[in-house]
């Protein structure tokens, strides 16, 4: 239910980018996924696949990267990549942080289909 | 052809939570979003507070659920204005739901908003409502390893509320461990130990109620 939400959101987006560019078809959505989004990319495809049917979107690809999460330490300010469940500082042993980068979802980009390619028969 | 957007997926909910912010800050009313699985007792945490406050500071309630007006009635008959929200069978509260349910309080007469997310540690978690304070529930029946398997909720909490705790003999539940995850999650955050069924703890909860109405600052 929750990644079905964010795919709905997803193709909105990725529509109105369309309709901004002459209502061309759409190949391919590009998204990044922070690691710290609590989101199964596999599902996030599942969801988008059903979710375009019978869409404008019908046919387009959801290709995503996950973006690791990076975070500043609190006691030292050292930015590291968490490896544990307690985001264990590796400079100073400390625990806890401020989130810098991991924890959005963003729509990066929208493949859409040259008018020539579009009017081919598929 | 390749269109660069880069444009956060959740920025539609993310514009409606802080629409709903707004709103809420300009009638100077504190918004608390109350998150924890389905049982953990947020709705009766929520009467013992209204009976405990008396109307002192106000507060009216979202109840969220996917189906039923049960939370909705209980509320009600604490004597607080309460909108009993249904998502069908959707797992989480979002902001337009929020939006909506505001136009049907007088928010003159409130002091506090407390939204009720449906129960689920998973998804609520990551959509904004417009809340000032965000308060996870965890009773003793549910373990004592749940802040370790659901991290994000605790690292979001301004407050962590261990319920049921007249339970503790009967059940194994380890509350040192629980406490010291949920510390190393978010260092610092208040754990407040309450049972609403003997009344333990209930004091010092109403008295966090009372002082979060500081964040609206109605006075």
């Amino acid at each position: 239910m929750h990644e079905f939400s964010l795919v709905q959101q997803i193709i909105e987006c990725a529509l109105q980018t369309a309709d901004d560019h002459g209502s061309l078809p759409i190949a391919r959505v590009c998204v990044e996924i922070g690691a710290l989004q609590q989101v199964v990319p596999e599902a996030l495809v599942f969801a988008f696949e059903a979710a375009v049917k019978d869409t404008p979107a019908q046919g387009a690809v959801l290709d995503w990267k996950e973006i690791p999460a990076r975070v500043v330490c609190s006691t030292c300010n050292a930015c590291f990549e968490p490896e544990d469940l307690f985001w264990t500082c590796p400079q100073c042993n400390s625990i806890g942080g401020r989130v810098i980068q991991g924890d959005e979802l963003i729509l990066k980009s929208v493949e859409l289909l040259d008018p020539e390619e579009a009017e081919e028969p598929v | 052809m390749e269109i660069n957007v880069v444009q956060k997926v959740m920025k539609v909910n993310d514009d409606l939570a802080q629409g709903v912010r707004e709103r809420l800050t300009a009638a100077r009313i504190a918004c608390l979003n109350f998150m924890s699985a389905p049982g953990s007792g947020k709705t009766t945490l929520i009467e013992v507070a209204l009976r405990a406050l008396d109307g002192k500071p106000a507060i009216g309630v979202i109840e969220g659920d996917p189906d039923t007006t049960l939370d909705a009635e209980r509320i009600a008959a604490c004597g607080a204005p309460v909108v009993q929200v249904n998502t069908a069978g959707g797992c989480h509260l979002e902001a337009n739901l929020v939006s909506h349910a505001l136009d049907r309080f007088d928010l003159d007469r409130l002091d506090i908003l407390i939204i009720e997310n449906v129960g689920n540690l998973v998804c609520p978690v990551d959509f904004d409502l417009g809340e000032n304070r965000r308060v996870a529930v965890v009773s003793t029946t549910e373990g004592h390893d749940k802040p370790a398997k659901y991290p994000k909720l605790f690292r979001t909490a301004d407050l962590v509320v261990l319920n049921k705790i007249d339970l503790l003999p009967h059940v194994d539940f380890d509350a040192v461990f629980f406490r010291d995850t949920v510390q190393k999650l978010k260092p610092g955050v208040e754990i407040l130990e309450v049972s609403c069924r003997n009344g333990e703890g209930v004091d010092a909860w109403a008295s966090w109620i009372r002082g979060a109405a500081a964040a609206g600052d109605k006075g």
